[in-house]
């Protein structure tokens, strides 16, 4: 069931145009994925559905009803985790945690019952009375996470959550999600982390350039590749021509190059490694190491526009 | 839910050591340099050394008294008044030596002779002397001064007197006096002119001209008299209220000054929230933008009142200070903090529009010291032109300090009102100001 839609949104800044009149819904219940490099629109996107900026165009609707016009009753049950962390660095984890939950309108023991659940979904109970600037970074994404759920919203907007921290916090704030979701949360997950929407999200967007290019489940995104296969190679020195040389042959569909590796995306059942190989000996590089994988979704990115999503 | 944001922006006050250093102890510490360098200057007793003065006299009474029986013989007046008359008239002009009053009445007069002392020196002599800086001032009393007075007096012409005064530029304050009390004689002689003049005009409109000559000289005799009598001078301070000392000038001063950087804080505050997203999560939660910034009004208002009564506090524990009646005190310290609440929100506004420090870094650097300087915050600005001096009387931070020296010298609330009302209107335009622009401009 459609609990959230967004009818041909767009946003332009001056002659800039951020979105490009996108469609999408939210299901109840679902971890929605949100796909793509930075600068695609995606928080732009999640802003005018925040009702922090108008759009240019097209609608919002909360089960229905436009929320352009009225945004309170969304306003009453969205959280919002924004990219940045949100918080006064000043101020303790509680004394943070306490000033938005008044301002969601909670008071009394109902507040200090919700600062506490959240501390312990957070799993920052013992730390709560120190100063958010003494956190490290991913003890404040994880407060920065708590904020949005003290009112207990029905649906949670999340976005890049992850940015700039350690695995150990990152995998605790995946967890956090999939626990949310399954006590009946709608989510919205943006990210730019292939692995993170691919782990976490029933459904996914594909957003670049302001526009979403692909749209589906993981499997029918995947679909997209299917006639297509993955090469990983490790060489000893990145060469300019050597790429070139490698984008040339007819079968390949895509290849990017990113921490020494090659990937390289290309028609099912041809005899690629041959060729590269020859061309390996033809620019005097060495190959440390290769793969052939089965397409993943940043290949679909790949496939789609020619670039990877960390480009 | 106004206060929810107060209490969390005066929690961020607080804990900011950096606003904490600068509203607090900068001024605690330029209390005290000033209070002990500058502020004994203004602790010493203004003391005048005596003004040597020399009189030019151009004038012989003696002459002046041939001259006008000459004129009184003239057939014109002989057709006027009669011999009894003219006699009286005489009588009277020899009372009216303005010369002899001016010496030994005014400059004789026995306040005054304790701030000037005169000799009467020929004219050459007088101005070398002059030159040299060994006088005051130099009056000369023109030729036939006394003639031509009484003419203007007695009669209905208008003869040109002018007594000169040469001011040695060295001397300018001693100088000023003496002039100010030549001044007042020759106004005083003005009076009594344009008394006759007024009285003679009535006496012609009511068809009594010629009679009226009968009761001129009774009239000049009476006005004449006054300012003989009533030129007195004293040099007293204002009854009943109490001398500022250095300290004092210099508690009131720099907290006067230092409150203006609340408001640059307040707007950096602002500036932080929206870099930290905090104001956006504020406003997803349905917070309106004037809720946000009544909070920061009335915080940045309260953090300056706390301010205020630490500095006030602190100062009158360490530095003996004392500040007046403590109610007063209480009241003029919470009028103080209205406009600089008010400021802190357009210093936002403009802040968040503009979206960068600048404006607010501009009013630190150039503003603050500038109406630091015109408010009186490092000299009194008494000692500067009129126009500056009204302007920085006009600024919250001249009017505060005006506000604490008359409290502290004494005076009561409704003395204070219009230094009140500059405070009050001052907030209440800043504040019109801001919501003017948050109507026209999205934040």
């Amino acid at each position: 069931m459609k609990i959230l839609e967004a009818i041909e949104l767009k946003k332009i800044y001056k002659k800039n145009v951020a979105v490009k009149g996108i469609s999408f819904h939210l299901n109840q219940g679902e971890i929605l994925g949100f796909l793509g490099p930075n600068g695609a629109g995606k928080t732009t996107t999640i802003s005018m559905i925040a009702s922090l900026i108008p759009p240019t165009k097209g609608d919002i609707l909360l089960n229905g009803k436009t929320i352009l016009t009225n945004p309170k009753p969304l306003r009453k049950i969205l959280g919002v985790v924004p990219q940045e962390i949100a918080l006064y660095p000043e101020l303790t984890a509680l004394e943070n945690l306490r000033f938005f939950g008044k301002i969601y309108g909670l008071k009394g023991n109902k507040l200090e019952k919700r600062v506490e659940k959240v501390l312990e979904i957070v799993g920052l109970e013992e730390r709560a009375k120190e100063k958010i600037e003494h956190y490290s970074g991913g003890m404040k994404r994880r407060i920065n996470i708590g904020a949005a759920l003290l009112h207990q919203p029905e649906i949670l907007i999340m976005d890049e959550p992850t940015v700039g921290i350690d695995p150990q916090s990152r995998n605790h704030i995946l967890d956090t999600v999939k626990k949310l979701a399954e006590n009946g949360m709608t989510i919205l997950y943006t990210s730019h982390y292939m692995e993170e929407v691919e782990y976490l999200c029933d459904r996914i967007y594909i957003m670049d350039a302001g526009a979403i290019i692909a749209e589906g489940t993981k499997n029918e995104l995947k679909a997209i590749v299917s006639k297509n296969d993955r090469i990983v190679m490790k060489i000893d020195r990145y060469d300019k021509e050597f790429d070139s040389a490698l984008k040339s042959i007819p079968e390949v569909e895509g290849v990017t190059f990113n921490n020494e590796m090659f990937t390289i995306i290309y028609k099912k059942g041809s005899n690629l490694l041959g060729n590269i190989f020859r061309l390996a000996e033809e620019y005097q590089i060495n190959i440390l190491s290769i793969d052939v994988k089965t397409p993943s979704l940043e290949d679909v990115f790949l496939q789609l526009t020619g670039r990877g999503l960390r480009d | 839910m106004v206060w929810t944001i107060v209490i969390k922006d005066l929690k961020r006050m607080i804990r900011d050591r950096k606003a904490l250093l600068i509203s607090l102890l900068m001024p605690f510490i330029l209390i005290s340099i000033l209070g002990f360098s500058v502020g004994k200057f203004l602790d010493q007793d203004i003391h005048l050394e005596a003004a040597h003065i020399a009189i030019v006299n151009h004038d012989s009474i003696d002459n002046d008294l041939a001259d006008i029986k000459n004129f009184l013989d003239n057939p014109l007046m002989t057709n006027a008044f009669n011999e009894q008359e003219k006699q009286e008239m005489l009588h009277s002009m020899k009372e009216l030596d303005f010369t002899n009053i001016f010496l030994h009445e005014v400059l004789e007069d026995e306040k005054i002779k304790e701030f000037i002392s005169y000799q009467v020196e020929d004219e050459e002599t007088a101005k070398k002397r002059l030159n040299n800086g060994e006088l005051t001032a130099l009056i000369v009393l023109p030729e036939r001064f006394s003639y031509n007075t009484w003419i203007n007096l007695y009669f209905p012409f208008r003869n040109p007197v002018k007594v000169e005064i040469w001011k040695n530029p060295d001397q300018e304050l001693k100088a000023g006096i003496v002039e100010s009390i030549v001044t007042g004689y020759t106004e005083r002689i003005s009076a009594g002119i344009i008394a006759k003049n007024a009285f003679l005009e009535a006496a012609i409109e009511a068809n009594a001209g010629t009679k009226s000559y009968d009761q001129l000289a009774f009239l000049i005799k009476h006005v004449m008299e006054q300012p003989v009598n009533e030129l007195h001078t004293e040099f007293v301070s204002i009854h009943g209220k109490n001398k500022i000392s250095g300290f004092q000038y210099y508690a009131a001063a720099m907290a006067a000054m230092f409150i203006l950087f609340n408001a640059t804080q307040a707007a950096t505050y602002s500036l932080d929230e929206k870099r930290f997203f905090t104001w956006e999560r504020m406003k997803t939660a349905g917070i309106p933008i004037a809720t946000i910034l009544s909070g920061r009004f009335i915080a940045t208002s309260l953090f300056t009142f706390i301010q205020l009564s630490f500095l006030i506090i602190s100062s009158t524990i360490i530095f003996h200070v004392e500040w007046g009646d403590w109610p007063h005190v209480l009241l003029i310290t919470a009028i103080i903090s209205f406009p600089i609440g008010s400021l802190a929100v357009l210093l936002s506004i403009i802040s968040l529009i503009s979206n960068n420090e600048r404006v607010s870094l501009l009013f630190q650097s150039l503003f603050i010291p500038l109406m630091s300087v015109i408010g009186g915050s490092f000299v009194p600005n008494a000692s500067m032109p009129d126009f500056i001096k009204n302007l920085g009387d006009l600024t919250v931070n001249g009017a505060a300090l005006q506000g604490y020296m008359k409290v502290m010298q004494g005076y009561s609330i409704s003395d204070l009102s219009s230094i009140y009302v500059t405070l009050l209107l001052f907030g209440m335009t800043l504040m019109i100001i801001s919501f003017g622009i948050l109507k026209r401009r999205e934040v």
